[in-house]
């Protein structure tokens, strides 16, 4: 079953000035299950297409189904909490909330989905130990490196049982033995859990572990290839 | 350059500039709008009780004003006209004034009774276009011209009988009967209250002080030459016969007065620029904390500690004036308005002001120096204020900055 | 979580947090002190009308304050007083002859209000003996002693035992002249009410206006004006409505109706204070609103990222309102607290304005003030710093709605 699907998406950037085709008609369908990496240069279109797919932004014409469902066409506020309880964010930088404790960042969605406490708290530990953290629950971002912070955010984005995972070079500031931790776990859930993760990056070590690599250029798929 | 420097940086955060002018557009507003008020409340108090009755000097004889006695009445002298001489003195007007009950009817008032020389206090205090009804009086009537307050007081209409009894000259018996002649209205709710003016003859004859007066008022050329007319008078006269008193000294309460309300004003635009204080201290310290990689580059690259400071120094000075430029270019056409239409206070506001001595009318004083000195406390907070990125600058290591 | 995120964020620039809540401290404290002072200033000329001679109720007859015309004469004395004296709230009383005059010496005139007045009553309703500077309030002695005031002393030139004339109208419209003796002389600190009031025993004055050929008027029963002193000034109301019953068809007036200007006076203090808090407060707008604004401003991706993981708008607005509202809840009873020391500082030792006596006196002010506030302004203070808070923080507020996380974050 399809969790994404985009039919003839294109984007067009100052519409009224000089107009910037950013895609060009992307067709693309992810599976459940799929740990997907979307790669490509630079201008490629791999930033529009996945602000698109995660409901930040609108396509200019063509429709994106998550889960069933036309995101296209919704409002801000139907927008916002589609996103609450159908997409896991795990940003390249500014991921956590730096006043909350990693346990406090993880429940926050929850939180925001008016689960009860009990509940939100036994998940938080739970997420927290699947991404070996369970140590630091209660220290504030500063208080860790950069991997666990994007451990922290992994945890975060499972932590509303998403539809999948949108990753945004998850690794971009991470040293090797950092990037090869998380992608471990990552790859773990998805195995283990059958959560989905599509991520963009520019990292080889990351395309290399990917299941499927979709390669953009000039706003269109140019590659497919599934391993 | 550094200025040039400075001029860009002010326009990096618009935003933030335009915030932090406003609020310093605020207080200089505010500021200029209620000092123009309350100078023009107190002008107006001065202008109508020093220009419309005490003159900018007097000459009396010694300790006449101390003790306000007729008693110490002085013969109008030859040489005494040498003082209409004294550069600066327009014209020279001879009084004689004393306390006296009025009586009308059924009722009685105590009043001021002023001996005139009716043309020549006309020149001064322009009585006869205050007149409201009547005629105005001349040299030889025997009769009076009241204050409307004394009219209605009294309830005396025109050509109605008023007596006056008093005391006269070294305590012979002063009563007299005299006909409404005028009745004038006062700006100064106090002589509003108590004036009545005779013919100077008559007064005379009425305190039984043949050719005296109790004090000479003096018409001046203009403000300025109060100074040098006392000066000149205190040489000229023999001062153990007569003082020579300025309006200031004339009127010690309304001067003091006018102190403490001033006073009080300068403390709340003392408070009111503290807490702008706080709002600059604020951008000034945001502004410090997000330029400091910045700053790290441009000592890095060879800008001297002192050229970076002056530079920022500048800016802050900078962003000052402009709110107060734009507060002085606000407040300008305001006090303006009110200049040409007072505010008019009434009902029971205006009679409370009444009882203080102030017309119920405020117009307010265009001065360029009012919103020059509130432009000057702008200058002084912010160049005071802008020493804090000079002491951050001044401590500023480089290499630590610029790793953020 | 948002209250928890709300105190947090405040906290991650303490000093910039400071000085916002230094700024909003300092403002209350300034709007309380001044309040407090003007309010001091009000009370203690209100205080010194009251105690020169105004009392907090009179009673005349009709139309009698208008122009002192003798023929408005009170109820005879001995019935008034059995009205007075079933009354539990009241301290003291003191029935006086007044009439308007012109007192003269070999100096020369004044005109002047003469109070006849029995001594013990006055002593009791007015603080006239306390203020005496110089010689006995009314010792025993034959006839005509008159306590002046050190304005008018100065004026005629008169001193303790010197001859004063005093001349008004009798019952019957003729001029009297009498002369008295100077026997006190009192400084309220008010000067108009020193150079313009002078004190006779009402038996004196009374002889002196009723005609020898008068022999149906009782020279002791004549009143003119009873100013009367309550135990607790909040019942003026009450007594004066229980004595209008008691007495038809005379004029009762609380102290605030006989001196208009003290009423006026004591609402405007009311605005005096608003108007010090709300330029105060719009004073502290700007800075709050710089400073918020700098908090939204700088928080830009972690906004957008709150927004992109479902966050919705009204709840990132309502943590923006919350952090600029915590500001002000931190610095209001800081605030509050230095208003109130220094207001209660104030009020036990005073501000000697004794740089400024002649021009107060010449309006009536003594020259100390003690502070003072209605309980009502610290409440006041607190509402006006809270909706200042929330007002401030609209702006900011809504800069940080307007965001679209996918411009915020930039990172994709």
């Amino acid at each position: 079953m399809a969790v994404i699907t985009t039919k003839g998406v294109e984007k067009v950037y100052n519409p009224d000035k000089i107009p910037v085709k950013a895609l060009k008609g992307v067709d693309l369908e992810i599976e459940a299950g799929e740990f997907t990496a979307i790669v490509g240069p630079s201008g490629s279109g791999k930033t529009t297409l996945l602000n698109i797919i995660g409901g930040l932004d609108r396509p200019t014409a063509g429709y994106v189904e998550v889960g069933g469902e036309d995101i296209s066409q919704m409002s801000d506020n139907t927008l916002i909490d589609f996103r609450k309880e159908h997409i896991g964010f795990v940003f390249q930088a500014y991921n956590l909330i730096p006043v909350l404790t990693a346990r406090e960042n993880v429940e926050f969605v929850m939180l925001l989905q008016k689960r009860s406490r009990a509940e939100r708290h036994a998940r938080a530990d739970e997420l927290l130990k699947a991404v070996g953290l369970e140590d630091k629950v209660d220290k504030r971002p500063a208080e860790l490196s950069g991997g666990q912070q994007q451990r922290v955010a992994v945890a975060r984005a499972l932590a509303p049982k998403p539809t999948f995972i949108l990753a945004d070079e998850p690794t971009a500031n991470l040293d090797s033995a950092s990037t090869a931790n998380l992608l471990d776990i990552m790859a773990r859930l998805n195995q283990e859990e059958g959560v989905t993760f599509v991520f963009s990056t520019h990292d080889q070590r990351v395309i290399d572990r990917a299941r499927r690599v979709v390669t953009l250029v000039d706003g269109k798929i140019d590659e497919d290839h599934h391993r | 350059m550094l200025f040039t420097l400075a001029w860009r940086n002010i326009w990096r955060s618009r935003r933030r500039t335009f915030i932090t002018a406003a609020s310093i557009l605020f207080a200089v507003l505010f500021a200029s709008f209620m000092d123009s008020l309350q100078r023009g409340a107190w002008d107006n108090m001065i202008s109508n009780v020093v220009n419309y009755y005490f003159g900018y000097v007097q000459v009396h004889q010694n300790g006449y004003w101390e003790e306000q006695s007729i008693d110490k009445a002085f013969l109008l002298v030859d040489s005494l006209d040498k003082i209409s001489m004294v550069e600066g003195v327009e014209a020279v007007l001879p009084r004689l004034e004393s306390f006296a009950l009025a009586a009308a009817g059924e009722t009685t008032s105590g009043v001021l009774v002023a001996g005139i020389q009716p043309e020549v206090e006309n020149e001064m205090t322009d009585l006869r276009s205050r007149l409201v009804e009547g005629q105005y009086l001349s040299e030889d009537d025997e009769a009076v011209l009241v204050a409307s307050g004394v009219a209605e007081k009294l309830r005396l209409k025109l050509g109605d009988t008023l007596v006056l009894i008093s005391q006269g000259y070294h305590g012979v018996n002063a009563a007299g009967k005299y006909p409404i002649k005028g009745i004038a209205k006062f700006g100064s709710p106090d002589l509003n209250k108590q004036m009545v003016y005779l013919p100077l003859p008559a007064a005379q004859y009425f305190y039984g002080a043949p050719g005296m007066a109790t004090s000479l008022a003096l018409k001046l050329n203009n403000q300025d030459a109060i100074v040098p007319v006392v000066h000149t008078l205190r040489t000229q006269l023999d001062t153990s016969v007569y003082e020579v008193m300025d309006w200031e000294e004339l009127l010690p309460d309304l001067v003091q007065a006018r102190e403490l309300d001033t006073a009080g004003n300068v403390i709340v635009y003392f408070i009111l620029y503290m807490i702008i204080a706080f709002g600059i201290f604020g951008t000034i310290l945001m502004m410090s904390k997000e330029r400091e990689y910045e700053f790290g580059v441009l000592i890095s690259i060879g800008l001297q500690r002192w050229q970076l400071a002056l530079s920022v120094w500048i800016e802050v000075i900078l962003l000052g004036l402009l709110g107060a430029l734009a507060g002085i270019l606000l407040s300008m056409p305001i006090v303006y308005y009110f200049k040409v239409n007072p505010i008019r206070f009434g009902g029971e506001m205006a009679s409370s002001l009444e009882k203080f001595g102030f017309e119920p009318i405020f117009p307010a004083t265009f001065d360029m120096q009012i919103f020059l000195t509130q432009a000057l406390y702008v200058f002084i907070l912010t160049a005071v204020l802008a020493l804090y990125p000079i002491f951050k600058i001044r401590k500023l290591q480089p290499v630590q900055a610029m790793r953020g | 979580m948002i209250p928890i995120m709300a105190w947090r964020n405040v906290w991650r620039s303490p000093t910039r947090s400071w000085v916002v809540i230094s700024a909003i401290a300092l403002g209350i404290w300034a709007a309380l002190s001044l309040t407090g002072f003007a309010t001091g200033m009000m009370k203690s000329y209100v205080n010194s009308a009251i105690e020169n001679s105004v009392g907090h109720l009179q009673i005349h007859a009709p139309g009698f304050t208008e122009e002192y015309d003798l023929k408005y004469q009170l109820p005879l004395a001995s019935a008034l007083e059995g009205h007075l004296q079933v009354l539990p709230q009241l301290q003291a009383y003191s029935m006086r002859t007044v009439v308007s005059g012109m007192a003269s010496s070999s100096q020369g005139a004044r005109g002047v209000m003469v109070k006849g007045v029995e001594p013990e009553q006055e002593a009791a309703v007015s603080a006239i003996r306390e203020k005496l500077v110089d010689g006995e309030f009314f010792p025993e002695m034959r006839g005509n002693g008159v306590l002046i005031g050190q304005e008018l002393a100065k004026k005629l030139n008169l001193k303790l035992r010197s001859k004063l004339v005093l001349t008004f109208q009798g019952l019957d419209r003729e001029i009297t002249a009498a002369a008295f003796r100077v026997v006190g002389i009192f400084d309220t600190g008010n000067t108009p009410f020193d150079g313009g009031t002078v004190f006779v025993e009402r038996e004196d004055l009374n002889r002196l206006i009723v005609p020898q050929t008068d022999t149906t008027t009782v020279q002791a029963e004549l009143v003119y004006e009873v100013a009367l002193l309550l135990h607790d000034v909040n019942e003026v109301d009450t007594v004066a409505a229980l004595l209008q019953g008691a007495l038809p068809g005379q004029e009762v007036k609380t102290y605030r109706e006989v001196s208009p200007d003290l009423e006026l006076y004591e609402s405007q203090i009311q605005n005096v204070s608003i108007i010090y808090l709300v330029v105060i407060l719009l004073a502290l707008v700007f800075g709050i609103i710089n400073t918020m604004l700098m908090a939204v401003l700088e928080r830009i991706k972690e906004l957008g990222m709150l927004m992109a993981i479902g966050m919705n708008k009204l709840r990132v607005f309502s943590m923006i309102v919350l952090e600029t509202v915590i500001l002000g809840v931190v610095a209001t009873p800081i605030g509050l607290l230095l208003g109130y020391l220094t207001i209660n500082y104030v009020r036990e030792n005073g501000i000697n304005m004794s740089a400024y006596s002649e021009g107060m006196a010449s309006y009536g002010l003594s020259q100390v003030i003690y502070f003072d506030v209605e309980p009502g302004v610290y409440v006041q203070m607190a509402i006006g710093v809270f909706l200042t808070a929330i007002l401030a923080a609209i702006y900011p507020a809504l800069k940080a709605i307007r965001l679209k996380p996918v411009d915020a974050l930039h990172s994709f």
